[in-house]
């Protein structure tokens, strides 16, 4: 199979999707090239009627898609890193995420916002590495992509641009310039499905974004001593496929939640709490949680590495509900 | 630009006295217990949304409403029992009992739903406009917002928007001098709103809000502007709100001196247009008398068509969170 960074991955999907539909456009800052190359060459193949170079308005830019998207468009905006989500805060969660339901289903927002989301690892500070992916998880009629692999970002990036709800898709950043395996051709996957990226039967991790790689190290390790664990990759946050996540604990007995973002208030938080809800029998541990500790992300890279769950957390973390 | 007819002004009339006579049957409604909305009054201001709507094409044409356009409405189609029926909240209403009849939306009038910030809804307008810019048609959009809704950022983030990229929308300030109690002066330095428009580029208009045909020559002259892809203008109506702002308020004279409010209730628009309609010989006491009784008998029907619509059930608050797409493989 073919590598591709992530980055390209994303770039075919937005190509092959405003080939299909003449509705799909996109809106953001710096569309030429865009900050990190997702968008290189569009403007040059569909021209900048439907590659829309903004001036620097991430609340208009989130607003004018919802516009659009009334009107019968498919808009794709780009909100430049995730931390900035916060500026399109209004225009995601009152315009986009009710729109359906105001209109009482006469009309819908079908748009993606799209941003380049969570940590990058590189020292770049406390506004420019966040992942928010919970905030928006609590917003009935959003929903929420968080694709962990190139594979997973195109396959998710079509179904979000096909979706005919408002989606807030989080790229990982992180691995933008990473290679992985990307299937060549037209493929599409499912929004509101978990993916079991490693089938196990001692213990389900249940992890998202761009942790999911960490947390499939992390299982080839605990495997030679061992320990089986079954990953869990939901790829779509909200609406979550809940039923796959049950069946995998009471399957296994034992549940460990991994996730880059703040502990409080985290997605992972929500998912404990259902799993303590609803398979509270099953369970023969208590519920694990690797997240990163309530403090903003400071610049220094040192800082940075002790703030971010990482591998050894997540063993930690396994081999403590394994007691 | 076609000039108005006999006809396109006792229309207009019409569109201002259904306005006022409609908020004012909301209000009793409301004291009796019947509805549950919160009444923006657009009392006074009558004159702003029927001119500048008037200049729109009805269908075609996209409007965003502010919180207290309700002629708009009437004005790009909406029947008044489409209207009432939502002001009773009605499971068959335009928005299923979801919103309330100030925010509505239909895509059969061309209203896109606005939203309950005020000072949000530029960037919708923004995106219709661009919408209708790619669709290559010469169709035009048009925002409506007051004076205190363009303090808020989106207010200069969709403007120059709008200008940088040559967007067909028109942006409609309904300045009514306050912004609940907060008159003008709290809000802005400047109080000439249209002279913002050079900092975008664009031409800045402001006219008499209370001369229902100025503010429809302004406003046509801008529509004509965007639809031969000549860019937004900012059109600026000075008027008055006779009420408080909302129903809910029992001293809304606040922020305002009673001889401001005594000078401005003088030029009622309603007044102003019917003055020079009997002078011109246009319209007479008969015509009026006409018009008074068909807009009475229009309200009285609306209510009972409302009262016969279906309540909300308790399972419809689930209903249109997500459509159903979202769980099926789409491969």
């Amino acid at each position: 199979m073919p590598k591709k960074t992530y980055v390209v991955a994303l770039n075919e999907a937005l190509g092959e999707e405003m080939e299909r539909d003449e509705s799909v456009f996109l809106i953001g800052q710096d569309m030429k090239r865009g900050a990190f190359t997702v968008t290189i060459g569009l403007e040059g193949k569909f021209g900048s009627d439907r590659v829309i170079n903004s001036p620097l308005s991430e609340s208009a830019i989130a607003g004018a898609c919802v516009g659009a998207a009334l009107m019968g468009q498919r808009p794709v905006g780009e909100i430049m890193f995730g931390d900035m989500l916060t500026l399109a805060m209004d225009q995601i969660v009152n315009s986009a995420a009710k729109a359906r339901y105001l209109y009482g289903g006469r009309n819908h927002a079908p748009l993606v916002i799209r941003t380049a989301n969570g940590n990058m690892g590189r020292g770049i500070g406390p506004h420019h590495n966040q992942s928010f992916e919970a905030m928006f998880a609590h917003v009935p009629g959003l929903v929420v992509v968080m694709p962990s692999c190139a594979a997973d970002a195109k396959g998710l990036l079509k179904a979000a641009i096909r979706c005919d709800d408002p989606v807030v898709f989080l790229e990982a950043k992180s691995l933008y310039r990473i290679k992985a395996e990307v299937p060549d051709g037209e493929y599409v996957l499912p929004l509101g499905k978990c993916d079991i990226k490693r089938e196990g039967s001692d213990l389900t991790l249940f992890v998202t974004g761009p942790t999911v790689n960490k947390a499939l190290k992390a299982a080839e390790t605990l495997q030679a001593e061992g320990i089986s664990v079954e990953v869990i990759d939901p790829m779509t946050i909200k609406p979550l496929d809940i039923a796959t996540v049950l069946k995998s604990v009471e399957k296994t007995g034992r549940l460990v939640i991994a996730e880059e973002a703040n502990r409080t208030g985290s997605f992972g938080s929500e998912v404990a709490a259902t799993v303590a809800e609803k398979a509270f029998h099953a369970l023969k541990a208590p519920i694990g949680r690797v997240a990163a500790p309530d403090t903003p992300i400071p610049a220094s890279m040192f800082l940075e590495r002790v703030y971010m769950p990482d591998e050894t957390k997540i063993i930690e973390a396994v081999k403590a509900a394994m007691k | 630009m076609s000039k108005l007819s006999t006809e396109d002004k006792i229309k207009m009339y019409y569109y201002m006295l259904l306005t006022r006579e409609f908020e004012a049957m909301m209000g009793k409604l409301l004291v009796d217990g019947k509805i549950d909305e919160a009444i923006h009054r657009s009392i006074g201001q009558e004159a702003v949304c029927v001119g500048a709507t008037y200049a729109i094409r009805q269908k075609e044409d996209v409007m965003v409403p502010s919180l207290r356009s309700r002629a708009a409405f009437f004005v790009k189609g909406l029947d008044v029992n489409t209207v009432m029926e939502a002001v009773f909240c009605r499971r068959t209403c335009l928005s299923s009992g979801k919103e309330s009849s100030h925010h509505l939306g239909s895509t059969e009038h061309g209203i896109i739903l606005t939203t309950g910030f005020i000072g949000s809804q530029y960037p919708l307008a923004v995106g219709a406009a661009l919408a209708l810019k790619q669709k290559k048609t010469d169709q035009v959009a048009m925002c409506y917002f007051g004076d205190g809704a363009t303090s808020r950022g989106d207010f200069h983030e969709s403007l120059n928007m709008a200008s940088v990229l040559d967007l067909p929308v028109v942006f409609v300030c309904e300045n009514n001098q306050v912004a609940w109690h907060t008159p003008i002066v709290g809000q802005m330095k400047n109080q000439d709103i249209s002279s913002r428009a050079v900092g975008y580029g664009m031409p800045g208009v402001r006219v008499d809000g209370q001369d229902v045909v100025a503010v429809y020559e302004a406003v046509a002259e801008a529509v004509e502007r965007a639809r031969k892809g000549e860019g937004p203008t900012l059109v600026e109506c000075v008027t008055y709100r006779y009420a408080g702002h909302t129903e809910y308020e029992p001293n809304w004279k606040t922020g305002r001196t009673e001889e401001e409010y005594n000078y401005w209730r003088e030029r009622d628009p309603i007044d102003i247009l019917e003055k020079a309609l009997f002078e011109n010989q246009e319209m007479d006491e008969a015509k009026k008398t006409e018009i008074q009784e068909q807009i009475k008998r229009e309200i009285d029907e609306s209510i009972v068509y409302a009262e016969s619509k279906p309540s909300v059930l308790p399972e419809d608050l689930y209903t249109d969170v997500y459509g159903s797409e979202i769980l099926s493989v789409l491969t």
